[in-house]
Protein backbone atom coordinates (compact mmCIF):
# COMPACT_ATOMS: atom_id res chain seq x y z
CA UNK A 1 0.00 0.00 0.00
CA UNK A 2 2.65 2.53 1.02
CA UNK A 3 4.89 2.02 -2.05
CA UNK A 4 1.93 2.52 -4.41
CA UNK A 5 0.83 5.69 -2.67
CA UNK A 6 4.36 7.02 -2.48
CA UNK A 7 4.67 6.51 -6.23
CA UNK A 8 1.38 8.40 -6.80
CA UNK A 9 2.70 11.32 -4.77
CA UNK A 10 5.72 11.41 -7.08
CA UNK A 11 3.76 10.91 -10.30
CA UNK A 12 1.31 13.72 -9.56
CA UNK A 13 3.69 16.03 -7.72
CA UNK A 14 2.70 19.26 -9.45
CA UNK A 15 -0.85 18.25 -10.33
CA UNK A 16 -4.17 18.86 -8.55
CA UNK A 17 -4.05 15.63 -6.58
CA UNK A 18 -3.79 14.84 -2.89
CA UNK A 19 -3.88 11.75 -0.70
CA UNK A 20 -5.83 12.16 2.54
CA UNK A 21 -5.84 9.34 5.04
CA UNK A 22 -8.29 8.53 7.78
CA UNK A 23 -6.13 6.78 10.31
CA UNK A 24 -7.32 4.19 12.80
CA UNK A 25 -4.11 3.46 14.71
CA UNK A 26 -4.20 3.49 18.49
CA UNK A 27 -1.03 5.40 19.28
CA UNK A 28 -0.43 8.83 17.79
CA UNK A 29 3.27 8.98 18.71
CA UNK A 30 3.96 5.56 17.27
CA UNK A 31 2.07 6.52 14.12
CA UNK A 32 4.31 9.57 13.62
CA UNK A 33 7.38 7.37 14.03
CA UNK A 34 6.10 4.80 11.54
CA UNK A 35 5.12 7.53 9.09
CA UNK A 36 8.72 8.78 9.11
CA UNK A 37 10.03 5.24 8.63
CA UNK A 38 7.69 4.56 5.72
CA UNK A 39 8.00 8.05 4.24
CA UNK A 40 4.28 8.67 4.52
CA UNK A 41 4.18 12.33 3.63
CA UNK A 42 0.45 12.79 3.12
CA UNK A 43 -1.93 14.12 5.70
CA UNK A 44 -4.33 11.93 7.67
CA UNK A 45 -7.33 12.62 9.81
CA UNK A 46 -6.73 11.17 13.25
CA UNK A 47 -9.91 9.19 13.81
CA UNK A 48 -9.76 9.00 17.58
CA UNK A 49 -7.36 6.08 17.91
CA UNK A 50 -9.49 3.14 16.76
CA UNK A 51 -11.38 1.56 13.89
CA UNK A 52 -14.62 2.70 15.55
CA UNK A 53 -13.80 6.39 15.29
CA UNK A 54 -16.40 8.99 14.27
CA UNK A 55 -15.25 9.31 10.64
CA UNK A 56 -15.04 5.56 9.90
CA UNK A 57 -18.39 5.08 11.64
CA UNK A 58 -20.11 7.81 9.62
CA UNK A 59 -18.63 6.44 6.39
CA UNK A 60 -19.74 2.92 7.37
CA UNK A 61 -16.26 1.50 6.93
CA UNK A 62 -16.02 -2.20 7.75
CA UNK A 63 -12.83 -3.27 5.96
CA UNK A 64 -9.33 -1.81 5.83
CA UNK A 65 -8.14 -0.29 3.66
CA UNK A 66 -11.22 1.32 2.14
CA UNK A 67 -10.46 3.69 -0.72
CA UNK A 68 -12.52 6.49 -2.27
CA UNK A 69 -11.55 8.58 -5.28
CA UNK A 70 -13.25 11.99 -5.15
CA UNK A 71 -13.00 14.26 -8.16
CA UNK A 72 -12.14 17.97 -8.17
CA UNK A 73 -15.82 18.87 -7.72
CA UNK A 74 -16.24 16.66 -4.70
CA UNK A 75 -18.06 13.82 -6.48
CA UNK A 76 -17.27 10.21 -5.59
CA UNK A 77 -15.96 8.45 -8.68
CA UNK A 78 -14.60 5.19 -7.23
CA UNK A 79 -14.78 3.18 -4.05
CA UNK A 80 -13.34 -0.13 -2.99
CA UNK A 81 -12.69 -2.23 0.07
CA UNK A 82 -9.20 -3.65 -0.27
CA UNK A 83 -6.99 -3.11 -3.26
CA UNK A 84 -8.70 -2.75 -6.60
CA UNK A 85 -6.97 -1.06 -9.54
CA UNK A 86 -7.82 2.59 -10.11
CA UNK A 87 -4.71 4.09 -11.71
CA UNK A 88 -6.28 4.63 -15.13
CA UNK A 89 -9.33 6.30 -13.64
CA UNK A 90 -7.15 8.44 -11.39
CA UNK A 91 -5.16 9.66 -14.37
CA UNK A 92 -8.38 10.67 -16.16
CA UNK A 93 -9.66 12.53 -13.10
CA UNK A 94 -6.41 14.44 -12.62
CA UNK A 95 -6.40 15.47 -16.29
CA UNK A 96 -9.94 16.84 -15.86
CA UNK A 97 -8.98 18.67 -12.67
CA UNK A 98 -5.97 20.24 -14.34
CA UNK A 99 -8.09 21.31 -17.32
CA UNK A 100 -10.66 22.88 -14.99
CA UNK A 101 -7.90 24.71 -13.13
CA UNK A 102 -6.53 26.11 -16.38
CA UNK A 103 -9.98 27.20 -17.51
CA UNK A 104 -10.44 29.25 -14.35
CA UNK A 105 -7.02 30.66 -13.49
CA UNK A 106 -6.45 31.56 -9.86
CA UNK A 107 -9.34 29.41 -8.63
CA UNK A 108 -7.26 26.50 -7.34
CA UNK A 109 -3.60 26.22 -6.29
CA UNK B 1 -46.36 -44.35 22.73
CA UNK B 2 -42.94 -43.35 21.38
CA UNK B 3 -42.18 -46.93 20.44
CA UNK B 4 -45.41 -47.16 18.48
CA UNK B 5 -44.61 -43.95 16.65
CA UNK B 6 -41.12 -45.19 15.76
CA UNK B 7 -42.44 -48.52 14.54
CA UNK B 8 -45.17 -46.79 12.58
CA UNK B 9 -42.63 -44.48 10.94
CA UNK B 10 -40.41 -47.43 10.03
CA UNK B 11 -43.40 -49.30 8.68
CA UNK B 12 -44.06 -46.35 6.37
CA UNK B 13 -40.48 -46.63 5.11
CA UNK B 14 -39.37 -43.40 6.76
CA UNK B 15 -36.31 -43.18 8.97
CA UNK B 16 -37.08 -42.19 12.55
CA UNK B 17 -35.74 -38.66 12.98
CA UNK B 18 -32.38 -38.43 14.75
CA UNK B 19 -32.54 -36.53 18.02
CA UNK B 20 -31.14 -33.00 17.41
CA UNK B 21 -28.46 -33.42 20.11
CA UNK B 22 -26.77 -36.36 18.45
CA UNK B 23 -26.33 -34.68 15.09
CA UNK B 24 -24.92 -31.48 16.60
CA UNK B 25 -22.52 -33.41 18.82
CA UNK B 26 -21.33 -35.42 15.81
CA UNK B 27 -20.98 -32.24 13.74
CA UNK B 28 -18.96 -30.72 16.55
CA UNK B 29 -16.61 -33.70 16.49
CA UNK B 30 -16.05 -33.31 12.75
CA UNK B 31 -15.48 -29.56 13.19
CA UNK B 32 -12.89 -30.27 15.89
CA UNK B 33 -11.17 -32.75 13.60
CA UNK B 34 -11.14 -30.14 10.82
CA UNK B 35 -9.65 -27.49 13.13
CA UNK B 36 -6.92 -29.91 14.17
CA UNK B 37 -6.13 -30.60 10.50
CA UNK B 38 -5.96 -26.84 9.82
CA UNK B 39 -3.63 -26.29 12.79
CA UNK B 40 -1.39 -29.09 11.61
CA UNK B 41 -1.34 -27.72 8.05
CA UNK B 42 -0.30 -24.23 9.19
CA UNK B 43 2.07 -25.35 11.97
CA UNK B 44 5.33 -25.30 9.95
CA UNK B 45 4.40 -21.89 8.55
CA UNK B 46 3.70 -20.48 12.03
CA UNK B 47 6.91 -21.95 13.42
CA UNK B 48 8.95 -20.52 10.56
CA UNK B 49 7.39 -17.09 10.99
CA UNK B 50 8.17 -17.11 14.70
CA UNK B 51 11.83 -17.55 13.74
CA UNK B 52 11.59 -14.85 11.09
CA UNK B 53 11.90 -17.49 8.35
CA UNK B 54 9.82 -18.28 5.29
CA UNK B 55 7.85 -21.47 4.71
CA UNK B 56 6.09 -22.31 1.46
CA UNK B 57 2.73 -23.96 2.08
CA UNK B 58 1.58 -26.56 -0.43
CA UNK B 59 -1.97 -25.67 -1.44
CA UNK B 60 -2.61 -29.21 -2.60
CA UNK B 61 -2.47 -30.35 1.04
CA UNK B 62 -4.90 -27.76 2.39
CA UNK B 63 -7.55 -29.53 4.50
CA UNK B 64 -10.35 -27.89 2.47
CA UNK B 65 -9.41 -30.23 -0.37
CA UNK B 66 -10.58 -33.26 1.60
CA UNK B 67 -12.98 -31.89 4.17
CA UNK B 68 -15.45 -30.57 1.61
CA UNK B 69 -16.23 -34.18 0.74
CA UNK B 70 -16.23 -35.27 4.41
CA UNK B 71 -18.78 -32.67 5.41
CA UNK B 72 -20.86 -33.57 2.38
CA UNK B 73 -20.83 -37.24 3.47
CA UNK B 74 -21.73 -36.16 6.99
CA UNK B 75 -24.75 -34.26 5.72
CA UNK B 76 -25.93 -37.31 3.79
CA UNK B 77 -25.47 -39.55 6.82
CA UNK B 78 -27.42 -37.22 9.13
CA UNK B 79 -30.05 -36.09 6.66
CA UNK B 80 -32.78 -33.82 7.99
CA UNK B 81 -30.91 -32.66 11.10
CA UNK B 82 -29.48 -29.34 12.25
CA UNK B 83 -26.03 -30.97 12.13
CA UNK B 84 -26.51 -31.80 8.46
CA UNK B 85 -27.54 -28.20 7.78
CA UNK B 86 -24.37 -26.93 9.46
CA UNK B 87 -22.30 -29.40 7.46
CA UNK B 88 -23.86 -28.18 4.20
CA UNK B 89 -23.06 -24.57 5.21
CA UNK B 90 -19.45 -25.67 5.57
CA UNK B 91 -19.48 -27.22 2.10
CA UNK B 92 -21.01 -23.96 0.78
CA UNK B 93 -18.05 -22.08 2.23
CA UNK B 94 -15.10 -24.27 1.29
CA UNK B 95 -16.19 -26.93 -1.18
CA UNK B 96 -15.50 -27.01 -4.92
CA UNK B 97 -17.82 -24.89 -7.10
CA UNK B 98 -19.92 -27.94 -7.90
CA UNK B 99 -20.09 -28.99 -4.23
CA UNK B 100 -21.06 -25.44 -3.22
CA UNK B 101 -23.87 -25.26 -5.78
CA UNK B 102 -25.21 -28.65 -4.67
CA UNK B 103 -25.03 -27.68 -1.00
CA UNK B 104 -26.86 -24.39 -1.58
CA UNK B 105 -29.57 -26.14 -3.51
CA UNK B 106 -30.02 -28.73 -0.73
CA UNK B 107 -30.09 -26.04 1.97
CA UNK B 108 -32.78 -24.00 0.23
CA UNK B 109 -34.83 -27.07 -0.61
CA UNK B 110 -34.67 -29.19 2.56
CA UNK B 111 -33.28 -27.10 5.43
CA UNK B 112 -34.95 -23.73 5.03
CA UNK B 113 -36.49 -23.96 8.52
CA UNK B 114 -33.16 -24.46 10.33
CA UNK B 115 -31.36 -21.74 12.31
CA UNK B 116 -28.22 -22.73 10.40
CA UNK B 117 -29.68 -20.81 7.43
CA UNK B 118 -28.34 -17.68 9.13
CA UNK B 119 -24.81 -18.99 8.66
CA UNK B 120 -25.69 -19.94 5.09
CA UNK B 121 -26.87 -16.36 4.44
CA UNK B 122 -23.52 -15.10 5.66
CA UNK B 123 -21.80 -16.92 2.80
CA UNK B 124 -24.07 -15.64 0.05
CA UNK B 125 -23.15 -11.96 -0.22
CA UNK B 126 -20.63 -12.29 -3.03
CA UNK B 127 -22.12 -15.18 -5.00
CA UNK B 128 -23.76 -14.59 -8.39
CA UNK B 129 -26.83 -16.52 -7.26
CA UNK B 130 -26.62 -15.01 -3.78
CA UNK B 131 -29.35 -12.36 -4.08
CA UNK B 132 -31.98 -14.85 -5.21
CA UNK B 133 -31.02 -17.29 -2.45
CA UNK B 134 -31.13 -14.52 0.17
CA UNK B 135 -34.61 -13.50 -0.97
CA UNK B 136 -35.76 -17.10 -0.53
CA UNK B 137 -34.36 -17.28 3.00
CA UNK B 138 -35.85 -13.88 3.89
CA UNK B 139 -39.24 -15.02 2.65
CA UNK B 140 -39.35 -18.56 3.99
CA UNK B 141 -37.40 -18.86 7.25
CA UNK B 142 -39.63 -19.22 10.32
CA UNK B 143 -37.00 -17.47 12.47
CA UNK B 144 -37.09 -13.66 12.68
CA UNK B 145 -33.37 -13.52 13.42
CA UNK B 146 -32.60 -15.45 10.23
CA UNK B 147 -35.01 -13.41 8.07
CA UNK B 148 -33.64 -10.11 9.38
CA UNK B 149 -30.05 -11.17 8.73
CA UNK B 150 -30.95 -12.36 5.22
CA UNK B 151 -32.53 -8.97 4.43
CA UNK B 152 -29.45 -7.17 5.76
CA UNK B 153 -27.07 -9.34 3.75
CA UNK B 154 -29.20 -8.83 0.64
CA UNK B 155 -29.00 -5.07 1.14
CA UNK B 156 -25.23 -5.27 1.42
CA UNK B 157 -24.96 -7.51 -1.64
CA UNK B 158 -26.92 -5.05 -3.81
CA UNK B 159 -25.27 -1.80 -2.67
CA UNK B 160 -23.20 -1.17 -5.80
CA UNK B 161 -25.24 -2.96 -8.47
CA UNK B 162 -28.81 -2.15 -7.44
CA UNK B 163 -28.99 0.71 -4.93
CA UNK B 164 -32.80 0.85 -5.03
CA UNK B 165 -33.03 -2.87 -4.29
CA UNK B 166 -30.46 -2.43 -1.55
CA UNK B 167 -32.47 0.37 0.09
CA UNK B 168 -35.68 -1.67 -0.05
CA UNK B 169 -33.97 -4.59 1.69
CA UNK B 170 -32.24 -2.38 4.28
CA UNK B 171 -35.44 -0.47 5.02
CA UNK B 172 -37.20 -3.79 5.64
CA UNK B 173 -34.56 -4.47 8.29
CA UNK B 174 -35.13 -1.03 9.87
CA UNK B 175 -38.90 -1.41 9.94
CA UNK B 176 -39.33 -5.05 10.88
CA UNK B 177 -36.10 -6.47 12.35
CA UNK B 178 -34.40 -3.51 14.03
CA UNK B 179 -34.09 -5.17 17.44
CA UNK B 180 -32.61 -8.45 16.26
CA UNK B 181 -29.05 -8.98 17.51
CA UNK B 182 -26.03 -8.35 15.25
CA UNK B 183 -22.61 -8.90 16.80
CA UNK B 184 -22.40 -6.41 19.69
CA UNK B 185 -25.33 -4.31 18.52
CA UNK B 186 -28.57 -4.70 16.57
CA UNK B 187 -29.56 -5.25 12.96
CA UNK B 188 -31.27 -1.85 13.03
CA UNK B 189 -28.05 -0.04 13.92
CA UNK B 190 -26.14 -1.89 11.20
CA UNK B 191 -28.83 -1.22 8.60
CA UNK B 192 -28.80 2.50 9.49
CA UNK B 193 -25.10 2.71 8.60
CA UNK B 194 -25.65 0.83 5.34
CA UNK B 195 -28.65 3.03 4.41
CA UNK B 196 -26.54 6.16 4.97
CA UNK B 197 -23.84 4.66 2.78
CA UNK B 198 -26.19 3.81 -0.11
CA UNK B 199 -27.82 7.26 0.05
CA UNK B 200 -24.67 9.35 0.44
CA UNK B 201 -21.54 7.40 -0.43
CA UNK B 202 -22.32 5.77 -3.75
CA UNK B 203 -20.31 6.48 -6.88
CA UNK B 204 -21.80 9.57 -8.51
CA UNK B 205 -22.78 11.31 -5.29
CA UNK B 206 -21.16 14.35 -3.74
CA UNK B 207 -19.09 13.22 -0.77
CA UNK B 208 -20.18 14.50 2.62
CA UNK B 209 -17.64 16.82 4.19
CA UNK B 210 -15.25 15.52 6.83
CA UNK B 211 -14.11 17.74 9.70
CA UNK B 212 -11.32 16.58 11.96
CA UNK B 213 -7.76 16.93 13.16
CA UNK B 214 -4.58 15.58 11.67
CA UNK B 215 -2.02 13.61 13.66
CA UNK B 216 -0.48 16.88 14.88
CA UNK B 217 -3.79 18.12 16.20
CA UNK B 218 -4.28 20.69 13.43
CA UNK B 219 -7.95 20.98 12.36
CA UNK B 220 -8.81 20.59 8.69
CA UNK B 221 -11.63 19.53 6.36
CA UNK B 222 -12.03 17.40 3.26
CA UNK B 223 -13.61 20.42 1.53
CA UNK B 224 -10.35 22.38 2.02
CA UNK B 225 -9.10 20.32 -0.92
CA UNK B 226 -11.94 21.04 -3.34
CA UNK B 227 -10.39 21.62 -6.77
CA UNK B 228 -8.03 18.65 -6.35
CA UNK B 229 -8.62 14.99 -6.93
CA UNK B 230 -8.64 13.32 -3.51
CA UNK B 231 -7.60 9.76 -2.80
CA UNK B 232 -9.33 9.21 0.55
CA UNK B 233 -7.77 6.22 2.26
CA UNK B 234 -9.15 4.64 5.42
CA UNK B 235 -6.03 2.94 6.72
CA UNK B 236 -3.99 1.79 9.71
CA UNK B 237 -0.46 0.55 10.24
CA UNK B 238 -1.75 -2.27 12.49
Amino acid sequence: MYPHERSLVTTYKDKPFVILGVNSDRDRAKLKERSKEENITWRSFWDGGSTNGPIATKWNVSGWPTIYLIDHEGVIRFKSVGAKPFDDLLRTLVVKAAAAAEATPGKSE
Amino acid sequence: MLLCAALAATALGQEAAEPADASLAAWNDLQTEYQAAMNEYFRPWREARAKGEEYQLDGANHPNKTYGAKFKEFAAAHEGTEGAAKALVFVLRVGTKAEQDEALHALLQDYIGMKAMKDAAGSLRYRDDGAAALRTIAAKSPHAEVRGFAWLTLGQALKETDPEGALAALETVSKEYADQPWYRGTLGEKAEGDIFEVKNLSVGQTAPDIEGEDVNGVPFKLSDYRGKVVLLDFWGDW
